[in-house]
This record gives C-alpha cells, sequence and structure tokens, in this order.
C-alpha cells in the first residue's frame, strides 16, 4: 500500500504551473512562425535582390564636343562622352567626383583616332567587373564616374521587363546580357521527358503492390525498398545516373553521355519512390465495396482497375504526381552530377542532345564571384540579380505546379464515400 | 419499365462463357507490365548498391588508397594523375557530422515545438493557414535555401561577429547549419505533428480529467506516448541534413577541414562530390572513382539512419485501441 498522498501536493495554483503553459503556449507559437519569417525573408531577399537589376540610370549629356561643359545635376549620373574636349572630362570628374575612384586611360588626354579608340576599349573592357562604368559604343567611349543610382549600363525596366530579359537570353559570362533561355527550355524538356516515365511507371508499380500484391513478406519487402528509396540522398541518384547512364561503366556504345535522356532518367528513377508513395495512398482510399461490385459483375481484375478503381483515384494521384514533378524541377545535384553543369550557350534540339537546366544556371550564377561588400548597397550589376531573377522564375513555376494540385485535390476532395 | 421488362423476358443478350482468350492474354499482359515497372523500384536500389560498390572497388584496387587509410585519411588531395596514399574521408565526415549536428541543434527544438503548436494549441483556423505555409516551405528547392544563405544569413552573421571580433569566412559553416535546420523544420513538424494528433482524445481527456493543465497534457501525456514517432522524425530529419548538397555548397564552400570554428568554410562529404564533378574529371581516374567511395559512404550512412529510423517506429511505438 502506497502512503495517502500528503495534502501539500495538491497545489493547483502554484505559479510557476499556472505560467508554464502560457510561456510554453508562446515558445510554441513564436517556433511555429519562425517557419512564416523564414518564408517572408526569403521573397523577401529574393525579391529584393531582383529588384536591384531593374534599376537603370538616367543618362545625362553633360560634355562633347560641340556643347560647352557643365556639371551634372545633382544626383544625377555622370556621363562623359570621348569626343568632348582633351582633358575637360577628368576635371569635371576630379571637381564632382572628389576622390573616387575614375577609370584611368593612363592619359589625360582622350583618343580622337580609331587605333587609338580601339585600344582604349580593350582596356576598359579589361576593368570587369567595372566598378565604375565604362561603356564602350560603336564609335564613341563613353566614361561614368561617381556613385551610380543603379546600372547604368542598362535603361529602367520594370520586374516584368527584366524577367522577359532574363527568360530571353541565353547563358552569358556578362551579367547585364545574361539569362535563363537555355536553363528554362532544358528543364521544360525534362519535366516532359520524366511525365513520361516516372508517370506510367510509377503508378503501375502501386497498381501492382495494391491491387496484385497479397500481403505478406514479398510485398513488406518491396514497401520497405521503396520507403527507403526515398530517403536516399538526391546526388547519389546523379552517382548512379552517372555510371550508369552517362558513361555505362565504360561501355562506349550503351552509354548515353551528357544528355537529356541521362537527365531525364536520373530524374525519373528520383522522383519514382514518391510517385509511388502518392499513387498507393490514392488507391488506399478507394473503397473495396466499388471493386468487389465491379468484380461481382464479372469484370476482370484489370477492367476493375481501368474503369473504376483508376478514376476514383485519379485526383489523389494527380496531386501526388505534381508534387512529385515539382520537385524534379528544383532538384540541382543530381543534374550536376550527370553532366548539366557546363555553360550551355544553345537551347537542346532533341533528347539526346546536351543540355543545361533551370536550377544548374541559377547555381552557376549565384557562384559567380562577387563582391560580398557591395550586398545590400548600390552597386554594379552583379550575377546575383540574375541568379535571384532565376529564382523568382523556378519559385513562380512551382508554385503555379503546387496550386494546381492543391486545386485538384480541393475540386475532387472525397471523390466517392461508399 | 416495360423495355425493361421485355428485356428480361427475351433473357440475357450474352450468355457468359468465361473469359475469351483475348481477355485472358490482355489479363497477363497487364501483369507482366506492372510486374516489371514494379521491378523496377528494386532494380533501383540493386543499380545504386552495384554501381556504388563496383566503382568504389575500382578506386581502391586503382589507387594506391586502402580502406583503412580511405577511413581515416585526413587529406582530400586527388590528383589527376593519382592521389597521395594519405587520401582519406575523415574530413568530409567531420564536415557532414558539423553541419548535421549544427542543423538538428536548430531545426530539433523549432520542429517539435511547431508540431506541438499545431496538434495541441493552435486554434483551426490558425492551423488551416500554418500547416500549407509549413508544407510550402518544405517544397521550395534546397538551392534556394543555399542563395539565403548566400543572400541574408552570411551577410548578417557578418554585421553581428565581426564587431566581436570574430572573423566570418564568406562560405562558413554556421550559415550552413542555419539554412539546412531552417529546411528542415517542416519535415520534423510535420512527421512529428502526424504521431501527436494520433494520440487518441481519451488520453488527453484522462489528464485534463485529473487535473492537469495543458502544458501538462501536452509534454507529460501526449509527447511521451508519440515518442517514437517524434523520435523517427528526428532521425529522418538528420538524415535528410547528412544528403542535402546544395544549400551546403552554396553556404559552406568546398575547403575541406577538421576544424572546431564554424565560421569557416567546411567540405562535407556531398560538397567534395560538386567539387570533383565541377573539376571535370576524367571518367575512370581514381579521382573520379573517388566519388563512389565517397557516395558508398553517404549512401551507409542515410540508410542507416533511415533504418533506424524505420526500426524506431516499430520497436517502440505505443499502440492504441
Amino acid at each position: 500500500m502506497n502512503p495517502a498522498p500528503r495534502s501539500s501536493n495538491y497545489e493547483p495554483d502554484r505559479r510557476s504551473r499556472r505560467l508554464m503553459g502560457p510561456l510554453f503556449g508562446l515558445a510554441c507559437l513564436v517556433a511555429t512562425s519562425t517557419g512564416v519569417v523564414v518564408l517572408a525573408l526569403l521573397l523577401g531577399a529574393v525579391v529584393t535582390t531582383f529588384l536591384k537589376g531593374t534599376k537603370g540610370a538616367d543618362l545625362e549629356l553633360i560634355a562633347s564636343s560641340k556643347g560647352t561643359p557643365r556639371l551634372p545635376t545633382k544626383g544625377k549620373d555622370l556621363v562623359v562622352v570621348a569626343d568632348s574636349p582633351k582633358g575637360l572630362q577628368f576635371r569635371i570628374f576630379n571637381a564632382y567626383a572628389r576622390g573616387k575612384r575614375i577609370v584611368d586611360t593612363n592619359e589625360s588626354r582622350l583618343p580622337e583616332k580609331a587605333g587609338e579608340i580601339e585600344a582604349l576599349k580593350k582596356q576598359l573592357e579589361g576593368l570587369w567587373p567595372p566598378h565604375e562604368l565604362a561603356r564602350v559604343e560603336k564609335d564613341r567611349v563613353v566614361l561614368a564616374v561617381g556613385s551610380i543610382v543603379g546600372h547604368p549600363e542598362v535603361r529602367h525596366r520594370s520586374g516584368l521587363e527584366f524577367l522577359g530579359d532574363l527568360m530571353r537570353s541565353l547563358v552569358e559570362s556578362d551579367p547585364r546580357l545574361a539569362g535563363f533561355r537555355a536553363g528554362i527550355t532544358g528543364s521544360l524538356w525534362l519535366l516532359a521527358m520524366v511525365t513520361g516515365f516516372s508517370i506510367p511507371v510509377g503508378v503501375s508499380a502501386a497498381i501492382f503492390l495494391e491491387e496484385y500484391t497479397p500481403p505478406g513478406w514479398f510485398r513488406r519487402t518491396i514497401q520497405i525498398n521503396i520507403a527507403n528509396l526515398a530517403g536516399v540522398p538526391s546526388i547519389v541518384y546523379g552517382l548512379l545516373g552517372l555510371a550508369l547512364f552517362v558513361n555505362a561503366f565504360g561501355f562506349q556504345r550503351l552509354a548515353m553521355g551528357e544528355t537529356l535522356w541521362a537527365g531525364a532518367l536520373t530524374l525519373g528513377l528520383l522522383i519514382l519512390p514518391v510517385i509511388v508513395i502518392a499513387t498507393q495512398e490514392a488507391l488506399r482510399t478507394v473503397p473495396s465495396s466499388l471493386r468487389q461490385a465491379a468484380l461481382a459483375l464479372g469484370a476482370s481484375r484489370w477492367q476493375v482497375i481501368r474503369d473504376h478503381v483508376l478514376p476514383s483515384a485519379v485526383p489523389g494521384i494527380l496531386t501526388g504526381v505534381i508534387l512529385a514533378l515539382s520537385r524534379a524541377i528544383g532538384e540541382t545535384a543530381p543534374l550536376l552530377m550527370v553532366g548539366a553543369s557546363a555553360a550551355v550557350p544553345f537551347l537542346p534540339k532533341g533528347p539526346s542532345s546536351e543540355y543545361t537546366a533551370l536550377p544548374v544556371e541559377i547555381y552557376n550564377y549565384a557562384n559567380e564571384p562577387y563582391d560580398q561588400a557591395r550586398i545590400g548597397s548600390e552597386g554594379p550589376f552583379e550575377f546575383q540579380e540574375v541568379a535571384a531573377g532565376g529564382i523568382l522564375i523556378l519559385l513562380v513555376l512551382l508554385l503555379t505546379m503546387n496550386a494546381t494540385a492543391i486545386v485538384i485535390r480541393n475540386r475532387y476532395a472525397r471523390p466517392s464515400q461508399g | 419499365m416495360k423495355a425493361l421488362l421485355d428485356d428480361m423476358a427475351a433473357g440475357p443478350p450474352h450468355r457468359w462463357t468465361g473469359p475469351t482468350p483475348f481477355r485472358q492474354l490482355r489479363e497477363r499482359l497487364v501483369f507482366v507490365f506492372l510486374l516489371v515497372c514494379a521491378a523496377i523500384t528494386i532494380l533501383t536500389t540493386i543499380g545504386i548498391v552495384v554501381v556504388l560498390g563496383v566503382e568504389t572497388f575500382q578506386f581502391f584496387s586503382k589507387s594506391d588508397v586502402s580502406v583503412l587509410g580511405f577511413l581515416t585519411g585526413t587529406s582530400t588531395d586527388l590528383e589527376e594523375s593519382g592521389p597521395s596514399p594519405k587520401f582519406g574521408i575523415l574530413p568530409l565526415i567531420w564536415g557532414t557530422f558539423e553541419v548535421a549536428l549544427g542543423s538538428s541543434l536548430i531545426a530539433l527544438p523549432i520542429g517539435l515545438l511547431s508540431a506541438i503548436y499545431l496538434s495541441e494549441y493552435a486554434p483551426r483556423r490558425v492551423r488551416a493557414v500554418l500547416k500549407p505555409t509549413l508544407e510550402l516551405l518544405a517544397g521550395i528547392p534546397t538551392i534556394v535555401y543555399g542563395f539565403l544563405a548566400m543572400l541574408l544569413v552570411t551577410p548578417v552573421l557578418k554585421a553581428v561577429l565581426t564587431p566581436l571580433g570574430l572573423t566570418v569566412n564568406i562560405n562558413n559553416a554556421l550559415s550552413a547549419c542555419i539554412v539546412v535546420g531552417i529546411m528542415i523544420v517542416p519535415m520534423v513538424s510535420s512527421l512529428s505533428e502526424d504521431v501527436l494528433s494520433a494520440v487518441p482524445r481519451g488520453l488527453r481527456e484522462a489528464g485534463y480529467g485529473l487535473g492537469a493543465t495543458k502544458f501538462e497534457v501536452s509534454t507529460k501525456i501526449v509527447l511521451p506516448a508519440a515518442l517514437s514517432g517524434v523520435t523517427a522524425s528526428f532521425i529522418l530529419a538528420i538524415s535528410r541534413a547528412v544528403g542535402e548538397t546544395m544549400a551546403v555548397v552554396l553556404a559552406a564552400g568546398m575547403s575541406p577541414r577538421i576544424s572546431l570554428n564554424p565560421l569557416t568554410s567546411i567540405e562535407t562529404m556531398t560538397t567534395y562530390m560538386v567539387a570533383v564533378i565541377g573539376g571535370e574529371a576524367t571518367v575512370g581516374s581514381p579521382k573520379y572513382l573517388s566519388l563512389f567511395a565517397v557516395g558508398l559512404t553517404l549512401f551507409f550512412s542515410t540508410l542507416l539512419l533511415n533504418l533506424l529510423s524505420s526500426l524506431v517506429l516499430r520497436r517502440y511505438r505505443e499502440i492504441y485501441q
């Protein structure tokens, strides 16, 4: 027998006890909202960086061979055209920019002859990245100096125009001209090919497991296997694709090389377990009375599946498939392994063409050397802004896919109950 | 109605004579097709094991590196001509461990608290907003998290820690830990929330009936009851952190180093692979083959974690009627 509890054990109004609950609730709420905060921060950072790319400069001609030189309006960028009187530009610069570094042509005299202009062009092109601006036009050299608002190299453009520019241009070594056209095209190719491979295979495998395999060791083994496949790091699939598809263990005739085929098959295998698991779950929601009714009417097993089980499981399957495909679109590491890493300045022409993909291009641009100190401040046009634009394109693509999945799920929620 | 009666009087239009040969053939073909598709999932596993195994074997036979040396070596220098005999995976394992440890220190508490909030505290409306948001976070590609580390986390760390006299490398392990930690929060919270919600209501109500507060019910009744599932979700999340590539590449860089300082660049098993493949290793060279040796180590580490997770889930699950 336990001794009777002492009355002091019962203290329902102990302060710590009353305080603990709300405090803990608050801690939980804070923890949960970190997710929302991070999402907001992430979008904010990406959009801010992206918008930096939309800023152009108001160029103002302040000196030329014809007009009289004058100081630029306060707050405007200083642009000097090289056909203005000798040495004048630099005097204006020095008066205006006070101690700021200027593009040095080594002479106070600006070039006049064609040969000299060529030499200056070469010199200026070597100054990349041009923290102070130097732009070379067809027949003249435009110099600018001072703190630059936005990017004097580019005109002002709206966010949509910038996105459009990014989608139009191919991969480039110059961030002002860089874009994602090759990557987007490659990703769409991959998407189409992965869809063609992994939907039939994944759905079929799930049907086999749910409708044909009796519960037992065999089914359990495959089930455990699929669960483990879903947990294999994506880069390991990349290694599989590299050895099996790209190089075929050195058998030249079977090797696919760094083609879309290899990339699509690798991604297809990667999302296969996800599709199988989602399809299985969808098939499980189909009431067994439906199957039994069809079987009782003399339908064969396949007829039951084709005409009754699949149609009522389609919304669930579709949701799972779209989510799996959106995972495939965002995968980078396996594609790097199977050879999408190279900068490909052309669009893929067919499934056995070399390619690059949107996330891979984002990675390449994000990895370009950049000046850390410039982040958050106004600076020259950087690859960061291009990468941010690419991420926006990727997120919009993913959001569209996920929204489609959610709409399908909501529209067909509880398709057939009994 | 009359037409129906007439039909019935006329007898069945078609007498059932068993399945036709065509139908039998079709059934068989469909069965074979489905079987092949299911077999592909098994073949993938076999493929991964064979590919990693064969190439790893080639790595050890083609280079001077012994298995023991590989597991204990502290240098990851690999020349195209051949590796130094001191080549080993230890710095990579250390880097991986650092990222896994750091990110779980962030993700496990946050994830667990979010799960408790969602399952015990949140009003239905709040839950309806928060849950999809967390799912959305889980769907964001990891490269985006890596970009976030470069763009936001590292500059903030720099701004905060530099005045304290610490030097923050552009690529550092800490920012990798932070972004990977944030990345795996949704995994912990959604898996844990599932098991917490599955704890039967009667248990909670018995607790309340005995005079327990909400805090006591959550932490002393619901959480212990769901402990196996929560632990399993923890292990899965750690496994995910171990296999994470792109976020770590962009945040932590690729310099192998065994160091306790989280503000310097490190290299993990995954980022080593990216570094080697970025260096255009010739197919069949020891450098190329070392990818697979490291890959095999990675594969086994995550496999062990995943198996452990499902073991915990099955072995220690409390089953309620």
